[in-house]
């Protein structure tokens, strides 16, 4: 057996006696309380368009920043991928190929 | 015998705008919103306040409540209270200073104990334990305080707490396992400054 518990087995030997000093929670609600709540609830009713941001709020955020992060990734490369594959050469013959004839 | 509250009644009657149904909705689901508000309440929270706003939340968004098969309609509640006690929790921004010379005798017992390992449990009260338990969690960030609450003192399992959070259970265990070892560094705060002089 060990002789000296670890924090974790001393946290949880006091969460145990913690436990038995919490308070059962079963106090009536006090006057007034069912009225407040209803008056609230019928002064603002939820808008669906704020459930849809409470759940895909966060999620949005990170996939728009996300989407820009890549579409700023594809832009650099491709702008650098333009700027050293292109030869030289290829444009001054498509530039020749441009000068009229007659 | 009295018959059994029908909730699935009362939700249905709720929604075609029952008032005295959202009273006996309010009745019947208070001592699982009071036991859950009571637990992560913030320090300077009044339990009443945020019992309002977690009933006031509920009523609103239960015309989005959709029975889903094997998910109690407790479940439902239990998430949507939790979630918003983290937002109270986290709402809250001063944690005040906790020293050695706030605590009482059977408190300083437990957080010896906690900190020394050749300290004897304490034979103090359950009261001071939790009083103890409560401070230390009291200076976590709310999702650590959150997890661990549930984890420890709640006796939840993983599966639960991610089912009300919302987060994974690896995620669960993660944060548990991370909270703790911040518990022990502000314990080790507090017992410091036994020993530093207030200048």
């Amino acid at each position: 057996m060990n002789s000296n518990p670890s924090f974790e087995d001393r946290w949880q030997r006091a969460a145990t006696v913690a436990r038995q000093g919490m308070e059962e929670a079963y106090a009536d609600l006090p006057l007034g309380f069912h009225t407040r709540v209803i008056a609230h609830w019928q002064a603002a009713p939820v808008e669906p368009w704020e459930d849809l941001l409470a759940v895909f709020g966060g999620r949005a955020l990170w996939i728009g920043l996300a989407a820009c992060l890549a579409a700023g990734a594809f832009a650099l490369a491709d702008w650098y991928d333009t700027g050293i594959s292109r030869p030289e050469l290829e444009q001054n013959v498509t530039m020749e190929a441009w000068v009229p004839t007659w | 015998m009295q018959d059994a509250f029908d909730v699935t009644v009362c939700v249905q009657r709720v929604k075609t705008g029952d008032l005295s149904a959202a009273n006996a909705l309010i009745d019947h689901l208070n001592p699982l919103v009071r036991r859950i508000v009571r637990n992560h309440l913030p320090r300077r929270g009044s339990e009443e306040d945020l019992m309002q706003e977690v009933f006031v939340k509920l009523l609103q968004k239960l015309e989005g409540y959709q029975e889903r098969a094997g998910i109690p309609f407790d479940h439902w509640v239990s998430r949507l209270t939790v979630r918003t006690c983290l937002d109270a929790l986290r709402a809250e921004r001063a944690r005040p200073e906790w020293r050695w010379a706030d605590l009482g005798e059977g408190q300083e017992q437990w957080l010896e104990f906690l900190m020394n390992q050749a300290a004897p449990a304490p034979e103090a009260s359950s009261s001071d334990a939790l009083a103890v338990v409560t401070q230390l969690l009291s200076h976590l960030s709310p999702p650590d305080r959150l997890v661990l609450t549930l984890l420890d003192l709640e006796e939840r399992s993983t599966l639960e707490i991610s089912q009300l959070t919302g987060w994974t259970r690896p995620m669960v265990k993660m944060r548990a396992m991370r909270a703790r070892r911040k518990l022990r560094q502000i314990a080790q705060q507090v017992m410091k400054s036994e020993f530093e002089k207030p200048s």
